[in-house]
């Protein structure tokens, strides 16, 4: 091996030594960032006001992390060039001008792996080749279908303002070319977009042809098969840009014709490897880098990147032929270019132009010399190197080219890493001061600032919760109250028409001869009078009966008890759910939902027995017919009673005495109906009042409810035991909840308390190297 | 109308029941005169009312159950002359003349629908003011049988309650002025259609504490403008159910809308449903006595307070004063227009003994001691009195 090669080899030795540092440096500024994230958070959880109340105004955490993201980026770089395996060398300039013969030249690699072409562009996948002892073998990285998308489709849609859904595979097929093109007229940069439109409209002739191989894997080709993989295909059927694509030559849908083979277009990268002519140097990789001024998207992006991230050196060619021979502003625009990409190396050590001498005249040569003498302000090298060789010949280029190269990078590129490791620890050091002081001034300001402990954080939100309750529950007792006064006006109409109902179709019944028919009725009756010598019997008999149906009938009014009831603990759970929502079911039975929540109260980690209790009273509430209007409706049927009771006759002593024929017997039905519709009226009128007593029984219930659940000894104690207990349902995000404005803050300095810890951890790194 | 009459007069709304209750005061009082040389007259109009109302009371009781507004109500200004005549002196009589007008005359805006611009308003404005008893019948039915809101209301404009305040403002105020001051002044509330509530036919159930409670709140604003209008003198106020009927008692009561043109703005009216009580069903009237116990008891302790106030004044004074009061011919007026001859016999007995005069003597004792029989004798079981004392 060659000194030249030796201190290339020990420069990437000493690249490799530093590969841990430049990690560590990055994983710290992760942490840095990640806080930081952290600390953006939880400022946008905290109310502005509260933000000036405790001195934060001014905290911009998103400026932070940009500035962390500045020093990543600049790292980022550093482990591009640290983790390189190779000394890579980068071939960039126009199309046309010899790139590929002097990477012919270069690699020996022939035009089946690196096409040329006399006419216009050929390379369509741009390759990296590294000198290999192995065999030789190309690795293709494919597209998958999202970052063919993304990163093909999507730039092309960008610049031709297509709408986002046809910026797809799928999509592309419903492109309008020809109304595109139309469009594309009216635009300023149409010479621009059309080339564009026609590459576009090539993929979807050819969609057939790369789709199915959007695979996202490797590919192992070989050598001899890699130009359809890498070229364009060679003269193509020519495509009618003026109208749809869909050309009688390049449409895939007609009879005769197949589309184009357009196989490149699912590669994303190539790797050759292969034997290098030159052994001096053996780490030693080429960079075909995206061809400047073709008319493709986010060309010049593409090859940014490229001169970041891929190479150390570049070799931008220019051959002076054919009215190329002047310095244009092309080539400039290219210089400028690779000098956003060199980073803190001279330019002189990053770049050189490779005048490709090959086929040109003495005049043109001296053209070109005279224009690369301007751009050195006459002195040679002073800013750009210049070398000559004629790419085709592979003497000239492997003395001219690559030796005196590798020669200039043993001297230059210790400089430029050295440049690179400086310019990466003073970018560094300036995000972190800055990060650093507006963190020391946020926590400065904090330092003023009393926030409670977790106890007090929890006290808080037990007393919050129980005043929530509090007040929702008094609104609800007060729409009980509302109803419950006597002067409220209250009338519960729908209960009125239903007892209303009700005792029209008891007296109904009466009039219909209890069920029976008049004629039945007194037809009974008669017959009883005729076998009893009397009617007494038979009316005795009767007004038991017709005593118990009334009072059966009246239960008719169950239905709306159970509504209200059923109302009462909906209003209920309306009130409580304005807290305990996440503990209460949605839908559904309200009753089924109070259960619910007294069992998750009683079978909590922290039980709370009290507030259960609470629940359990008014599930255990019962306001039906029997229990609640009965005894008062039997109040109104004691006239139907048919022997005499304490205080009062029995109905039988004013029983009218009637002669024992079918007119006495209809007297008799017409007394006992009477009986029967005074007792239905009076038990009418009982139901009537039932709506205001039920509504004092359940503003009872209601105030009892609300003392046992808010004012009771253990009511306090017990919301606490319910915050702990259920605080990730109540309470789902840390800094959510009652009184907590000093827990937002007290978030605030803990992130910025990370922060600082993870700028003293990186500090302490850079202090032990 | 009787010349130089007590007066008293009935205020309550259309159909409430007051001619039944003047019919019931008449023969309940006719009962209660057994056994004194007392007899009631009503004049000739007021009989033949009455007669026709007992004749349509007796049809109702041939049936099994009827409709309680079947009776029709009063559409003119009647003025009933009820007199208490000694049966032994055709001229010793103590005449009432009780004002029964058009209930819906209450409302003032029925009064100028009415085009009462002929005075007739004016005259019993004027009657209503120097009565020394004014009779307030309630519908216990229409009170006690709403339950709903709109019941309520439709019960409270029924009764006509503010018309009635504003009668009984009005009367008040008037016995609250110089030449009615130190006149009787008694309110009677008369509850009537009660038996349901009263329990008169052992009906098991019966509140009549219910009732009372009811007329209370119902008429509290009445007692209020009472107890306001006492603070200067006393007004006495009576609670005094009735039964018109007594053999009668409330089936049902279903409120039902009202007629738009009925006259009292109240959305429902009460269609109460009444069955006949016992095998051959007689009215029992119960309570109205003591209607006429009041009338006759005002008169009388109005003469003893003259004949006090005699005693302590000169006879020349006493003149002067009887002659002024003459002038008033109110209370006092007709007082001494009917017991005047008779006071100037006790004082000068002395110069006019004549046998003659001894007759006239002992009739008009007569007519005292069976007038304090009647007071006496009513039946005044019923009867609350629920003065309140300033």
């Amino acid at each position: 091996m060659s000194d030249v090669g030796e201190q290339l080899e020990a420069v990437l030795a000493r690249r490799r030594r530093s590969q841990p540092a430049i990690e560590a440096e990055i994983a710290g500024w992760e942490q840095i960032r990640t806080a930081l994230v952290a600390l953006g958070q939880a400022v946008a959880a905290a109310d502005p006001e509260e933000l000036v109340a405790a001195g934060l105004g001014d905290l911009d955490p998103a400026a932070l992390e940009r500035l962390a993201e500045e020093a990543q980026a600049e790292l980022r770089t550093v482990r591009a060039r640290v983790n390189r395996r190779t000394v890579n060398i980068g071939v960039s300039g126009q199309a046309r001008n010899g790139k590929s013969t002097l990477l012919q030249k270069m690699s020996k690699l022939e035009d089946d792996q690196i096409p040329t072409g006399a006419g216009g562009a050929v390379t369509a996948v741009r390759s990296r080749i590294f000198n290999s002892d192995g065999e030789p073998e190309a690795i293709l990285t494919m597209h998958t279908e999202v970052s063919f998308e993304t990163e093909v489709l999507a730039p092309y849609a960008t610049e031709l303002e297509l709408p986002p859904p046809l910026a797809t595979l799928d999509g592309l097929a419903q492109v309008d070319f020809a109304a595109l093109d139309k469009t594309l007229q009216e635009r300023p940069n149409w010479p621009y977009l059309r080339p564009m439109l026609s590459r576009l409209r090539e993929m979807r002739d050819s969609v057939a042809t790369f789709r199915p191989l959007l695979t996202g894997r490797s590919r192992h080709v070989e050598l001899a098969d890699l130009r359809a993989w890498v070229a364009y295909p060679k003269d193509p059927p020519a495509t009618n840009d003026a109208h749809d694509g869909h050309s009688e030559h390049s449409g895939p849908d007609g009879p005769d014709h197949h589309p184009v083979d357009r196989r490149y277009l699912a590669v994303r990268d190539a790797e050759i490897h292969c034997p290098f002519p030159s052994r001096d140097v053996a780490s030693l990789g080429l960079i075909d880098l995206p061809g400047l001024g073709e008319l493709v998207p986010e060309a010049e992006k593409h090859h940014l990147a490229g001169l970041q991230n891929d190479v150390d050196y570049i070799l931008v060619v220019k051959w002076p032929q054919d009215g190329n021979q002047m310095w244009r502003p092309e080539d400039a625009k290219a210089l400028t270019l690779i000098d956003q990409a060199r980073g803190a190396a001279a330019s002189r050590d990053f770049s050189a132009v490779l005048v490709n001498t090959g086929l040109v005249t003495a005049e043109r040569l001296t053209a070109l010399e005279n224009d690369l003498k301007r751009v050195n302000s006459g002195v040679d090298d002073s800013a750009v190197r210049v070398l000559y060789a004629d790419v085709s010949d592979p003497d000239d280029v492997t003395r001219n080219v690559l030796e005196a190269s590798l020669a200039h990078l043993a001297q230059a590129l210790p400089r430029m890493d050295a440049a690179a490791f400086e310019q990466a620890g003073t970018v560094t050091a300036a995000r972190a001061a800055a990060i650093g002081t507006a963190v020391t001034a946020a926590q400065a300001a904090l330092r003023t600032v009393v926030t409670p402990t977790p106890y007090e954080i929890l006290d808080l939100r037990a007393k919050d919760l129980r005043e929530s309750l509090a007040g929702a529950l008094r609104a609800w007792t007060a729409d009980l109250e509302k109803r419950a006064r006597d002067d409220s006006g209250y009338e519960d109409l729908e209960f009125l028409e239903h007892a209303d109902a009700i005792r029209e179709g008891i007296r109904e019944w009466i009039l219909d001869g209890f069920g029976e028919g008049v004629e039945g009725w007194t037809g009974r009756l008669y017959a009883s009078m005729t076998a009893e010598y009397g009617g007494g019997q038979f009316i005795h008999h009767e007004l038991n009966s017709v005593r118990t149906a009334i009072a059966d009938r009246f239960a008719g009014i169950d239905d709306v008890l159970a509504e209200r009831l059923r109302r009462f603990r909906a209003d209920l759970v309306g009130a409580l759910s304005v807290r305990l929502g996440p503990l209460l079911a949605a839908d559904g039975d309200p009753a089924a939902a109070l259960r619910e929540l007294a069992d998750r109260l009683g079978d909590a980690t922290d039980p709370c027995p009290t507030l259960r209790r609470a629940l359990e009273f008014v599930l255990d509430i019962h306001l039906d017919y029997r229990t609640r209007t009965l005894p008062r409706i039997r109040q109104a049927l004691v006239i139907l009673l048919p022997a005499a009771r304490s205080g009062a006759g029995g109905a039988l002593e004013s029983m009218p005495s009637v002669e024992h024929s079918p007119a006495g017997a209809h007297e008799l039905f017409v007394w006992t109906s009477q009986l029967a519709r005074a007792a239905v009226h009076d038990g009418a009128r009982v139901l009537a009042d039932e709506p205001s007593v039920i509504a004092q029984a359940l503003l009872a219930y209601g105030e009892q409810f609300e003392d046992a659940f808010i004012r009771s000894d253990a009511a306090m104690a017990e919301f606490r035991r319910l915050a702990e207990s259920f605080r990730d349902q109540l309470w789902p995000t840390p800094d959510s909840g009652p009184g907590l404005a000093n827990a937002r803050i007290q978030r605030i300095r803990t992130t910025l308390k990370d922060v600082a810890s993870a700028l003293a951890d990186s500090a302490d790194r850079q202090g032990a190297r | 109308m009787a010349d130089g009459a007590f007066k008293a007069a009935v205020v309550g709304p259309t159909r409430v029941g007051k001619t039944s209750l003047l019919t019931a005061v008449f023969t309940e009082t006719q009962d209660r005169l057994g056994g004194t040389e007392l007899n009631i007259e009503l004049d000739e109009r007021t009989e033949r009312l009455v007669h026709q109302h007992q004749i349509e009371q007796r049809a109702v009781l041939e049936q099994t159950e009827f409709n309680g507004a079947v009776l029709a109500g009063t559409q003119n200004i009647e003025m009933h002359g009820i007199t208490l005549r000694s049966l032994n002196e055709e001229s010793l009589a103590i005449p009432f003349d009780v004002l029964d007008f058009p209930g819906k005359w209450l409302d003032p805006e029925e009064r100028r629908q009415a085009r009462l611009a002929d005075g007739r308003w004016t005259l019993c404005e004027r009657h209503i003011r120097e009565s020394m008893l004014l009779l307030v019948p309630i519908d216990a039915a229409v009170l006690m049988e709403a339950v709903t809101n709109e019941q309520k209301l439709s019960s409270y404009r029924r009764l006509g309650i503010v018309h009635v305040e504003n009668m009984v403002r009005l009367w008040a105020r008037s016995r609250n002025m110089a030449d009615h001051q130190q006149e009787p002044a008694t309110l009677m509330l008369v509850p009537v259609k009660c038996e349901k509530y009263l329990g008169v036919n052992q009906r098991p159930g019966a509140d009549p504490d219910a009732l009372r409670a009811r007329v209370r709140d119902m008429y509290g604003r009445v007692l209020t403008v009472v107890a306001n209008e006492a603070r200067h003198r006393r007004i006495d106020v009576l609670y005094n159910p009735v039964d018109t009927f007594g053999c009668v008692e409330l089936v049902e009561g279903h409120w039902v809308k009202a007629d738009a043109d009925d006259g009292e703005g109240a959305a429902l009216a009460l269609s109460p449903r009444y069955r006949l009580i016992g095998k051959k069903p007689e009215i029992r009237v119960t309570g109205a006595s003591a209607i006429m116990r009041e009338l006759a008891g005002a008169v009388l302790a109005g003469r003893a307070a003259l004949e006090a106030e005699a005693e302590r004044i000169s006879v020349e004074e006493q003149a002067k004063l009887l002659a002024r009061r003459a002038e008033a011919k109110g209370f006092w007026g007709t007082l001494v227009f009917r017991f005047g001859g008779e006071l100037s016999e006790n004082k000068a007995s002395y110069h006019h003994a004549t046998q003659a005069e001894a007759r006239a003597r002992r009739n008009r004792a007569q007519l005292d001691a069976d007038m304090k029989k009647l007071v006496d004798n009513a039946d005044t079981s019923r009867s609350e009195n629920w003065t309140v004392m300033s």
